[in-house]
């Protein structure tokens, strides 16, 4: 009797626990969704693109919704624009589109909607085999857990409207074994079949990688069950598939073929591709070691591991495909389904395995916890920072707007297709076909040296030169040769077309300026604590940096990537001051870039104006986290005696700026922010000639210019 | 609770105890993350809405969301005290009862592990 009370007890205990685990998950797991809402009520009606990827969608719903085609099956004659994708998403557009006029929010709608019937459908798989409900709305909600769903699940783009299909697809193939074939009735097993291939082909006609994973599954999940259904299948999707591609590369001219395929090989990295995987290692390694031990655990044990294995071996190989260039998470989220649809799966096996549930729920609660802190730093970061140049956004649009003439960009392309205009060009397409000598880019260089285009926008991102991906070396030659910048919005240079007072590009002085330039600032320049980055255009290693007048060098034992060198002070007659050149050293490898005549402890080493110094670096101050090619200038006034100050011994980039720092030279007007500097270095404008950069802090992506 | 002849059964006094200390410990756990529930709040705020720092405007949103968290867990707070004081009472020793407990404990479990990933 004791005995019974006390194992009553004990199963009461275990089953609190359990209780208890399922309630944390469920909070995590509501904690997660608040954000995904906040997320998704941040970014679906921003006006303005929020990936380089969403202009081209909207683009092609355009030219659909008013009866042209998209498949050109040649760029021999601009528009230079590729349809890189099968029509059904910019289909699914062209109404709203047609209706409401050119914008993101339709897109952005249909993506989110797609992204719920995902986690709808995953759920649905998992419930209709175990009965489970916790361990249904754990695969859903986990699923929209996951920042790479978060993130895409907002973008006007073609993944989440074919992971819905192909998801959808699978439900269907899921579940109507276990209905229709209970009930024998062979018309509706037909009918499910029919409607399964449908949806999984209709998922390949949204994104082309949708044709492996899930109908892989599909097709092993029947195999096991009655392989004549399996064979159906196969015949059903790849005829279906494959008729249909006869039919638009026929209609399209070959167009078809040459925007969806040939225009989609890209460039392959492993760089790119270990990168990716270490990412999603760190952002999700508890749903992949539970995908890896689904593998061993549910053949035999579970009823939907000939669905599950498949779909999972099926969408890591997609996801292989993220190593191409211009890749993005997008290829890893249908593993984010199968991972979520595994972590379901196991759940729901551990259902008769008390002390085994509690522990996947609280591995559960772990991994919830890093998704939603990965969550929050990376996609909602990301979002945040689109919106942040609001004001910026409009005048750019109101530039654009104002442009007479086709307008050449890359990330903000989007505000041409809000002016109702159609693109001109999609620069990363047309580079990477560039590059692999698919498309002769003569005829547009042709136009960018004429300056037909009366405005160029070219974006930059902080954290990677991007635009090295969308425009050929040819293009970005051109454009520095025939264009001028003249202004800086979002984080993108707007580019004129250069007038006969504009002057030669490259400077090497400002006139009437005591010193010359230092290097070449084509990028821009960035103000950062005491000193200024000046970024210049080209590799690590490539860009000269040069003495600004003659003086003696200095190059301590411990300086490892800068040299200083005294002048006497032109600005301040009778003084000593410091020229510092710093970071030219590589980011990754820690190589210096200072010229050999320099070695570490060169003290006193007479140079002249012009000399060569070393070349611009991308050392940030820690190694392995290269930056943009720059190097660091600063002007520092010399210690009494005129040696260099201690204090700012290695100009430490890793310093953060305060405001205690900002004093103001004795005798200046205190209400005036123009006239604050930094205590450690003079302004260097003064010495260069060059514009006073207006930010502190922020990159300036104006490149150098003179006062 | 009454034997098979109508008397009322005395209570395991361990078991008083227990339940005792779980309603105290449980209440004051609750009223103790008021704070943390708010810093969770903040915390998720200025993911979305700082860019540069908490200026003025910063400031002002993260305080409103703040009181809020504050209102809103101090009902919660009084709700787990009272309304789960007067359940326990009610159900003292009965199945539902440890479950409310357990599920309560979960709950406050639940807020500090939120905490540390946030």
């Amino acid at each position: 009797m004791e005995q019974q009370a006390k194992e009553k007890r004990g199963r009461l205990i275990v089953a609190f626990l359990e209780d208890g685990a399922g309630i944390i998950l469920q909070v995590f797991l509501s904690v997660a969704m608040v954000i995904f809402v906040l997320h998704m009520a941040m970014a679906l009606l921003h006006r303005y693109p929020l990936d380089y990827g969403e202009s081209p969608l909207v683009d092609q719903a355009v030219r659909l919704a008013s009866g042209q085609g998209i498949y050109r099956s040649s760029l021999l004659s601009p528009p230079y624009t590729i349809s890189n994708y099968p029509p059904l998403y910019p289909l699914s557009m062209a109404p709203f589109v047609k209706l409401f006029g050119p914008n993101f929010w339709a897109g952005r709608l249909i993506s989110v909607a797609s992204t719920l019937a995902s986690a709808a459908f995953l759920a649905l798989i998992v419930y209709t085999h175990s009965q489970d409900r916790l361990a249904a709305i754990v695969t859903g909600l986990v699923f929209l857990s996951i920042p790479y769903v978060v993130g895409w699940s907002v973008l006007a783009r073609v993944d989440m409207l074919a992971l819905a299909l192909s998801t959808a697809g699978l439900y269907v193939v899921a579940r109507w074994p276990v209905t229709w074939q209970a009930r024998r009735s062979a018309s509706r097993r037909l009918l499910g079949l029919i409607g399964a291939s449908l949806l999984l082909v209709a998922a390949a006609y949204t994104r082309q990688s949708y044709g492996l994973a899930a109908p892989l599954a599909a097709f092993v999940w029947l195999l096991v069950q009655d392989w004549r259904q399996a064979l159906k299948l196969a015949g059903l999707v790849g005829g279906l598939g494959l008729g249909l591609f006869l039919v638009l590369n026929l209609v399209t001219g070959g167009g078809f073929f040459y925007n969806v395929v040939t225009a989609n090989i890209n460039e392959f990295g492993m760089e790119r591709l270990q990168w990716h995987l270490r990412d999603l290692w760190q952002t999700a390694y508890l749903l992949l070691i539970i995908g890896s031990v689904s593998l061993f655990i549910t053949p035999g044990r579970v009823k939907t591991w000939s669905l599950l294995i498949p779909y999972l071996v099926g969408s890591c190989l997609s996801a292989a495909a993220v190593g191409k260039i211009g890749s993005n998470v997008n290829y890893l989220l249908e593993l984010s389904a199968a991972l979520a649809l595994a972590a379901g799966v196991v759940l729901a096996w551990t259902r008769q395995r008390p002390w085994l549930r509690i522990l996947m729920l609280l591995l559960l609660v772990l991994q919830v916890g890093q998704l939603m802190r990965a969550t929050l730093e990376g996609p909602v970061e990301s979002v945040k920072w689109r919106l942040y140049p609001g004001k910026e956004l409009e005048d750019l649009e109101w530039i654009v707007q104002t442009a007479d003439g086709p307008v050449l960009a890359d990330e903000f392309m989007g505000l041409l297709t809000l002016q109702d205009r159609l693109l001109y060009i999609q620069p990363f397409e047309v580079t990477q076909l560039a590059n692999a000598g698919l498309w002769d880019q003569a005829d547009l260089l042709a136009g960018i040296r004429n300056r037909e285009f009366p405005l160029i926008l070219i974006h930059h991102f902080m954290d990677w030169p991007v635009y090295k991906e969308r425009w050929t070396p040819e293009m970005l030659s051109a454009i520095v040769e025939n264009y001028v910048a003249t202004d800086s919005l979002a984080s993108t240079v707007v580019f004129r077309p250069r007038d006969a007072e504009s002057g030669p590009p490259g400077l090497d002085a400002c006139s009437g300026a005591p010193w010359r330039l230092p290097t070449r600032g084509d990028m821009g320049m960035w103000w950062q604590t005491y000193q200024l980055g000046i970024m210049g255009e080209g590799l690590e290693g490539t860009v000269p940096v040069y003495a600004v007048a003659d003086g003696l060098l200095l190059r301590r034992p411990d300086w490892d990537t800068g040299v200083a060198i005294q002048h006497d002070d032109p600005v301040r007659p009778g003084e000593k001051v410091w020229s510092f050149y710093g970071d030219m050293a590589s980011g990754t490898a820690g190589e210096s870039f200072i010229v050999s005549d320099f070695p570490p402890g060169s003290e006193g080493v007479p140079v002249q104006a012009g000399q060569l110094l070393g070349y611009q670096g991308t050392w940030s101050g820690i190694q392995g986290s290269p930056i943009w090619a720059h190097v660091q200038f600063a002007v520092v006034p010399a210690e009494p005696d005129g040696s260099f100050p201690a204090e700012i011994v290695g100009l430490a980039p890793e310093d953060e700026f305060s405001p205690e720092d900002v004093k103001l030279l004795p005798g200046e007007d205190e209400s005036s922010a123009e006239d604050e500097v930094i205590e450690f270095a003079l302004d260097p404008s003064p010495y260069l000639g060059t514009v006073r950069s207006q930010v502190m802090g922020e990159p300036d992506w104006l490149p150098m210019r003179c006062e | 609770m009454f034997d098979e002849q109508g008397m009322p059964i005395k209570p395991d006094t361990k078991l008083v105890a227990l339940a005792i200390a779980m309603w105290v410990a449980t209440s004051v756990v609750s009223f103790l993350e008021i704070l943390t529930v708010r810093a969770i709040v903040i915390k998720i705020y200025s993911h979305f809405a700082i860019t540069y720092g908490f200026y003025d405007r910063e400031i002002r949103g993260a305080q409103a969301v703040g009181v809020a968290a504050l209102v809103i867990m101090g009902i919660a707070g009084i709700a787990v005290a009272i309304g789960c004081g007067e359940y326990h009472l009610k159900h003292f020793n009965e199945p539902q009862s440890w479950k409310l407990f357990s599920r309560t404990i979960a709950f406050e479990v639940a807020i500090f592990a939120l905490a540390s990933f946030l």
